[in-house]
């Protein structure tokens, strides 16, 4: 079973402290959303944990060994990374772009091999992209990209699955299309860790929460304890509706709210003309 | 930016069709090209005249117009052409960015510097390589500069700009050397080898040249995988394994290889890269690797028609393979800016 976790993870951007003591662990066959306000450091840990960046202190760990350990293209037969944005620089076709997943599987100037090929089809067959196969990417719709860009990463046949805001500006069928396949993966015995923004997705498709705030992670646990009533009114600083249907919990943000007296937080967005 | 030129979209994916029709067709285009470049000149030959005399079998008059005029001159012609084709498509595929192009980023006129430089100081005279020498190494810094603008996050339109201040810098320095030339028949030296031309080299200039043109041009080819993982981004790109610093090193030691050599022996010859990867990016299907040998086919192929267009044309003083170039090339930018769909931000 595949474990991926962090010991006094910090982080840097330039002289910007990104990330600060964050240890947690991600292990194989669960969701675990990566939740937080604007800036608390989301993107970063993903990515210092598929290491597009360094440690500034800490480590980083897969299956026991430290990342740094791993040749790049070790990890890139690990970690699979699904960038925010869903970027192409040039219109390729549907196709093409998946098959750049299967890059890490292959020699300096070894060409695809059939096999190559079966496995870029099963990932276009899962993700439901099979009949867009010979489109330009540039001419799909965002829910499609998305689907396309999430097959690219299956097709490297990765144990691991970091996506960083995979259903951001995504229409709500999509984001649930979305969130049905990562929970597929998961099930299917993959370690899945993706950043959300959404806290009712968060709340229904995520087996474990992680909680971060400026840089630090707050919280972690089932969604129940995570997303209860203080911590969003710590770290987003809101306060929402909490609900059921046919026993699945569900959770709306409701209204903004003023920050805590323990919270030190400098109060910017309220004002006391805005009524 | 990110998807940014529009071209038609083809129903059948261009991206499945094997390279090898267009490789060969473009061979076939060069080798006609080659042969009515070595038949059209100043002197009237008969066509089999002329291969027998580039074999150096028939009259000595004309064995000396074909092998050391008309041969050399082709040659140079065909490795320049390919060089520029072969650095656009790669310089393109590394920035990502459809208007990178060694004349517009500067690359060119800092290999022009460089070699302006080896001959104000008399370096020419002393070593026999300090004139593709220096010019390599002023290719080599431009381009090491523009990349570390792209790395640094930069917008697209930062890069033109930048590339359009390092060539204005470079420029700049290039007249200060004439300003300051103390021989006037120096500075006319200057001036007409920039205005770019391979008229009148001979075969000490093809083989200065053409171990540097083949070694850059290997080194851009081994950048080809990188640049298609480049097309997700340069996270995306990492992720999939792809050592960035390995492909920055190929581009950059590539591109002042292939274009600090051509430059240093021609003079500044501008947008082949440009027009060249732009109009074979469809049929190969846009993939960056796939764009590379085409575009270095092209590229010979498209100099090889200059060359010869400047020849064909009777009327007065033989205009220079660069400002033929330029003349064309130039619109074509423009109106790829234009044609630009998201902007350049």
């Amino acid at each position: 079973m595949t474990v991926l976790q962090t010991q006094g993870l910090a982080a840097q951007l330039g002289q910007k402290r990104i990330l600060s003591d964050v240890s947690v662990s991600f292990s194989a066959g669960q969701v675990t959303g990566l939740i937080g306000p604007n800036g608390a450091g989301k993107s970063t840990l993903i990515k210092a944990l598929c290491r597009l960046i360094e440690p500034a202190a800490g480590t980083v760990q897969l299956d026991g060994a430290p990342l740094a350990g791993y040749a790049r293209r070790d990890l890139a037969r690990r970690l699979g990374y699904l960038p925010q944005g869903h970027t192409t620089h040039w219109p390729l076709c549907v196709e093409q772009v998946v098959t750049l997943g299967r890059l890490p599987h292959l020699g300096p100037f070894e060409a695809a091999a059939p096999e190559d090929a079966r496995m870029v089809e099963e990932a276009m067959a899962k993700t439901d992209v099979l009949a867009l196969r010979d489109r330009r990417v540039d001419t799909l719709s965002g829910g499609e990209r998305a689907r396309v860009m999430l097959a690219r990463v299956l097709a490297s046949q990765t144990p691991v699955l970091l996506a960083d805001e995979p259903v951001a500006a995504l229409d709500p069928y999509h984001q649930l299309h979305l969130m049905d396949l990562l929970g597929q993966l998961a099930a299917e015995g993959r370690l899945v860790v993706c950043v959300l923004h959404d806290l009712a997705l968060a709340a229904r498709f995520c087996d474990r929460l992680v909680l971060m705030d400026r840089g630090r992670v707050v919280a972690t646990g089932p969604a129940d304890q995570v997303l209860a009533p203080g911590h969003l009114r710590d770290t987003y600083r809101i306060r929402a509706l909490y609900g059921a249907e046919q026993d699945e919990p569900y959770v709306l943000p409701w209204r903004r709210v003023a920050a805590s007296a323990s919270s030190n937080r400098v109060r910017t967005e309220v004002s006391p003309w805005s009524h | 930016m990110s998807v940014s030129v529009s071209a038609s979209a083809s129903a059948a994916a261009p991206a499945a069709r094997p390279l090898w029709p267009l490789h060969l067709g473009l061979g076939g285009l060069i080798l006609v090209l080659f042969a009515l470049s070595l038949q059209f000149g100043y002197v009237d030959v008969a066509p089999g005249r002329v291969v027998a005399a580039a074999f150096g079998i028939g009259d000595d008059k004309l064995v000396t117009i074909v092998q050391d005029l008309r041969l050399p001159r082709t040659l140079l012609a065909l490795m320049i052409g390919a060089a520029m084709g072969m650095s656009g498509a790669v310089l393109q595929g590394l920035l990502r960015n459809p208007l990178a192009e060694p004349g517009v980023l500067g690359v060119t006129s800092a290999a022009g510097l460089g070699a302006i430089v080896a001959i104000y100081f008399g370096l020419s005279k002393m070593l026999p390589y300090a004139v593709p020498v220096s010019a390599m190494i002023g290719a080599g810094v431009a381009t090491a500069t523009l990349y570390a603008i792209v790395a640094a996050g930069r917008s697209g339109l930062t890069l033109i700009l930048a590339g359009v201040a390092i060539s204005g810098l470079c420029v700049a320095l290039q007249s200060l050397a004439m300003n300051l030339s103390p021989n006037p028949w120096a500075v006319n030296e200057m001036v007409f080898w920039l205005l770019g031309s391979v008229k009148d080299r001979s075969f000490t200039d093809v083989a200065l040249v053409a171990p540097f043109i083949a070694l850059g041009t290997v080194v851009l080819v081994t950048a080809g995988r990188a640049l298609n993982a480049l097309t997700l981004g340069e996270d995306a790109a990492l992720s999939l394994g792809v050592s960035l610093s390995r492909v920055r090193l190929a581009a950059v030691v590539g591109t002042s290889l292939a274009v600090g050599a051509s430059v240093a022996v021609a003079g500044g010859i501008g947008f082949i890269g440009l027009v060249v990867p732009h109009l074979l990016r469809p049929a190969v299907g846009h993939l960056p690797s796939r764009l590379l040998v085409p575009s270095a086919l092209g590229g010979a192929a498209l100099l090889l028609a200059a060359d010869m267009a400047v020849r064909l044309i009777q009327e007065g003083p033989e205009l220079h393979l660069g400002v033929v170039t330029s003349l064309l090339g130039a619109p074509f930018f423009l109106y790829l800016i234009l044609k630009t769909k998201t902007g350049l931000s």
